[in-house]
């Protein structure tokens, strides 16, 4: 079943892609998979609901995350995220 | 106008946040802030003193004292979140590894500062500034800087952990 949420950007570490108050449409479908480059929002168990961009995926389909700032935490900080707590690849920008 | 519209359905429906936090202003950790406020608190038990030791107060005295007390507990009160924050944004495992005690540290920190917050003690006040000048150098030690002790050129002119950066 084809699933969306709309969540509100609030932060800059997604610059120049989003920018604070930006809306993203993230979604998932049958046969969804995260892929190298596309930007997703995962429920990390720490950090709680994110949007980074996915640089790496390994085998048992973990996600390597990272932000297209400088400025943003690492992906050492974000550490392996598990493909559970995807909650959607993003589909749509709604620019502030 | 896209975005006008999805920011009033948003109004209504309250959109889930999802969070694009940037980590440099996180990597700014510096004891120097908690230090400067247990050495407040210090300060401001010393002026409640004076007050004390006055035969009579006048409406002003009154007034003063209730700022005095109520920006010790600020000060005491910042003393933990500086602390807290450190311990828990910037201590990592390497850092734990390093410090075992650290965490001992710290809520011997948060407890004394809960004392300065209750109490007028400057005893009290003092073994906090010590506790914070233990965790400034601890923290300068992770980072492999060299610290020096040097008594603040200001009032309540007491002993500072300081690190050495030339």
């Amino acid at each position: 079943m084809f699933k969306v949420k709309i969540h509100r950007v609030v932060g800059h570490s997604m610059y120049p892609t989003l920018i604070n108050n930006d809306y993203v449409i993230c979604g998932v479908w049958p046969g969804f998979a995260a892929i190298i480059g596309c930007l997703v929002v995962v429920s990390h168990p720490q950090l709680h609901t994110i949007v980074k961009r996915v640089e790496n995926i390994d085998c048992s389909g973990r996600l390597r995350l990272s932000g297209d700032s400088d400025s943003s935490i690492s992906s050492d900080d974000i550490g392996w995220v598990e493909k559970k707590y995807i909650v959607g690849r993003v589909i749509f920008c709604i620019s502030a | 106008m896209l975005h006008s519209l999805t920011t009033k359905i948003d109004r209504i429906l309250n959109f889930e946040q999802a969070s694009a936090h940037c980590d440099i202003p996180c990597k700014i950790y510096d004891p120097s802030g908690a230090q400067v406020a247990a050495l407040s608190v210090i300060r401001f038990i010393d002026l409640i003193n004076e007050l004390h030791n006055k035969d009579n107060l006048s409406l002003a005295d009154h007034a003063q004292l209730a700022r005095l007390v109520r920006e010790k507990e600020i000060h005491a009160k910042k003393v933990k979140d500086e602390i807290v924050v450190i311990w828990g944004d910037y201590f990592k495992q390497p850092q734990f590894e390093a410090f075992p005690d650290a965490s001992e540290l710290v809520h011997n920190i948060l407890l004394t500062g809960s004392l300065c917050k209750q109490h007028i003690s400057r005893d009290k006040a003092v073994v906090l500034l010590n506790l914070v000048n233990d965790f400034a150098e601890m923290f300068w030690a992770t980072k492999g800087i060299d610290i020096y002790i040097a008594t603040c050129p200001y009032p309540p002119s007491e002993s500072v952990v300081y690190p050495k950066l030339a």
